[in-house]
């Protein structure tokens, strides 16, 4: 048989997709979020089985929790702020956005850090401790991959990398943000919120 | 050259290392599943470590990287594209993936780790295992759950946007539609299973020895629920992209279209969508999270397949005479492999075998032959693309009868066995179980003779510019393919763009 490629038309030179990383970050976001919408499952099949919840002794700081979703929901405006302005043209105001998004980021992991530090109890002291240090260690882990994102799209912008006329990865990176606070929403939601039954 | 192979971002090479690797791993399971047939005094603890190994490692470490392997390889080339959406991410699942199961198959090693099993039903026997092993064990497979998510992700991202002008989805070629629903799949049902693993890891290494042992608040209900919520859809992911490949080798043998091209794509989509009804089964440890839509959601899977065997079966009809090709035997085999695991299923409804060797059985033949006929007759049919020559008709027909003969001795000596009540989980020397040990035997020389064929052209891939006559845009290039993959595509005005070009071709 002769090659079926002899009454092919060229190919026409389609470029790469220019929504590739948005895509991306979408798929990223749906694991991310089953993976903290798992544990936040787990957490309450279990805290409807148990006894007592929380176990004896155990009050999570509301402050430090409400804290913790303010500060996030600022990022929510800041990294709208970042995509908005690169797409008007104002390079500055976007590095500026960025980089407040990325500090309050750094905050947030920071904040949530010191609440670990605060919590009487171990991971292996019941199924309570293991889930709240899971959910707390995977949020953590999301942020900080957030952060780096932010802060690959805060260099590749000051290196003209990303445009007005191309601004998608800081757009994929403010999306990838918005996936984070939506998992620390879930965490919040269960352990602060859902934290007496 | 070593560089080369380590740092490239070429998807037919990462496919193809994936491939190689895949089946090594494929051979130890071979061997584990081997001695657990033709030791009959291994002890308790012995036994279930090896049956774990067979089990979740040919699972998680062989058919799913195959299938993987093979969508890394031939999805872009299907699709009119010439290369990944992200490269080097499936280089980096690639490499993840590798040293993740060999790290896992070295926690397995000395003391091993104190479970037993992924279904954690046999947690810490007697205090056996050591906290390092137990580490590494859920470390490893952390490791192998997220490269599966990363190249998941990546095949999706590729059909999404790759595809070559004209190629819409509902032209997409069988194979890559089967891994854009298997990936989907993956991409939702595997993250539960890593937030279980991230538990198990946080309880493990912390010092906690009560999460998951029987008395405690939560226990393993947790532990069920994320492990089936990964585990159930995922039997039938890892025979999804074997339907597409099924279908496009029929379509292949039938030199035609599949005989209702709509009626195969959803009952394809509908396997994958029931795998995830099928989650809530009943285990022994929780059978609080029994639901009662298990059994019909179960069920309900025959229809969507049995769709499937009907458009194959009225595909070669109308053919009049199919071409002859291995690979069609081994779509025959994994058909005969079907019917009898639901007549085995029927049987059963007559004499209760939950736990027994029966069960064991038939999660062999489903679970693990089924998909494992289709895998290896799609590395038949697409072996002059991989490696530039055909694997051969001899040594396919020699691998058929090994495996798929292997599998039904196997399989009928537990279903014996577990019809005379012999429990699933225990090594046992009965009359049945010798009839077991044969067919696992053959297995594992099935599995030998196509690692070892595979393996010998993965090692010399040659160039050829015969085209053979496929009907998918795979074939509008030489094999295997330059680098860039094409050098011109044929316009893409159905699903099989190559069938339309033969006939312009015939007509004028």
């Amino acid at each position: 048989m002769s090659t079926p490629t002899m009454l092919a038309l060229p190919r026409g030179d389609r470029g790469r997709p220019t929504n590739g990383l948005s895509v991306a970050t979408l798929l990223a976001g749906v694991a991310e979020l089953m993976v903290v919408g798992a544990l936040v499952a787990g957490y309450l099949n279990v805290r409807g089985l148990a006894d007592r919840w929380p176990p004896k002794g155990v009050s999570l700081d509301n402050y430090l929790g409400t804290t913790l979703t303010i500060t996030m929901g600022l990022t929510i405006v800041t990294a709208e702020w970042a995509v908005y302005a690169l797409r008007r043209g104002n390079r500055r105001q976007s590095l500026g956005a960025l980089t407040l998004t990325g500090g309050l980021g750094l905050a947030f992991v920071n904040l949530l850090w010191y609440l670990g530090t605060q919590l009487h109890f171990g991971p292996a002291d019941h199924s309570y401790g293991a889930l709240a240090y899971a959910l707390l260690i995977v949020v953590g882990v999301i942020a900080v991959g957030g952060i780096g994102f932010l802060i690959v799209a805060l260099t590749r912008t000051m290196g003209d990398q990303a445009t007005a006329s191309d601004p998608s990865l800081v757009r994929a990176a403010a999306w990838h943000w918005h996936v984070v606070s939506a998992a620390w929403l879930l965490v919040f939601t269960a352990l602060f919120l859902l934290q007496h039954r | 050259m070593t560089g080369t192979w380590l740092t490239t971002a070429d998807h037919k090479r990462i496919g193809r290392m994936y491939i190689v690797v895949a089946l090594a791993f494929l051979v130890v399971g071979g061997v584990a599943g081997a001695l657990l047939r033709a030791q009959s005094d291994l002890s308790q603890l012995s036994y279930l470590r090896l049956s774990d190994l067979r089990a979740s490692g040919t699972a998680t470490l062989v058919l799913a990287p195959l299938w993987v392997g093979l969508a890394t390889y031939l999805v872009p080339l299907q699709i009119g594209a010439s290369r990944l959406a992200f490269p080097r991410l499936q280089s980096f699942a690639f490499w993840s993936y590798a040293l993740g199961g060999v790290v896992h198959l070295l926690s397995e090693t000395g003391a091993g780790p104190r479970v037993v099993g992924v279904s954690l039903r046999q947690f810490m026997l007697n205090g056996a295992g050591d906290k390092g092993h137990t580490d590494l064990w859920v470390a490893s497979l952390i490791v192998v759950t997220i490269a599966a998510i990363a190249a998941a992700a990546n095949l999706v991202a590729t059909v999404l946007l790759y595809r070559t002008d004209g190629m819409t989805l509902g032209r997409l070629p069988m194979f890559s539609w089967a891994t854009l629903v298997s990936s989907t799949g993956t991409l939702l049902a595997a993250p539960v299973f890593l937030a279980g693993l991230v538990l198990l890891f946080i309880d493990q290494h912390f010092g906690g020895h009560e999460f998951f042992a029987a008395g405690t608040v939560g226990t393993q209900v947790i532990w069920q629920h994320m492990l089936w919520l990964y585990g159930r859809p995922d039997v039938y992911l890892l025979v999804v992209p074997g339907l597409g490949a099924a279908s496009d080798i029929v379509a292949h043998a039938a030199d035609r279209p599949l005989a209702n091209l709509n009626a195969a794509r959803t009952a394809i989509a509908a396997v994958g969508f029931l795998a995830f009804g099928a989650w809530a089964a009943g285990t022994k440890v929780a059978s609080s999270i029994v639901l009662p839509t298990y059994s019909g959601l179960t069920a309900a899977v025959v229809i969507p397949l049995a769709v499937l065997v009907l458009v194959w079966l009225d595909t070669l009809r109308r053919a009049g005479r199919p071409r002859p090709d291995v690979s069609a035997s081994f779509v025959v085999a994994f058909i005969l492999a079907l019917a009898a695991a639901g007549l085995a299923a029927g049987v059963a409804a007559i004499k209760p075998v939950d736990g027994s060797a029966w069960s064991a059985g038939q999660l062999d033949l489903v679970a693990i032959a089924a998909p494992l006929l289709l895998a290896v007759g799609a590395l038949h049919y697409w072996g002059a693309k991989l490696f530039g020559r055909p694997i051969g008709a001899a040594a396919g027909s020699a691998q058929l009868l090994l495996l798929f003969g292997g599998s039904a001795v196997m399989a009928l000596g537990s279903y014996l066995a577990g019809w005379d009540g012999q429990a699933g989980e225990v090594a046992a020397s009965d009359g049945f179980s010798r009839i077991a040990e044969g067919g696992a035997v053959l297995v594992l020389l099935g599995i030998l003779a196509t690692a070892a064929s595979v393996m010998a052209r993965a090692a010399r891939v040659t160039a050829s510019d015969a085209a053979e006559a496929g009907l998918t845009l795979e074939w509008a290039t030489t094999s295997p393919p330059p680098a860039h993959n094409f050098d011109a595509i044929p316009e893409v005005r159905s699903s099989t763009p190559l069938g339309d070009l033969r006939a312009v071709e015939a007509s004028a």
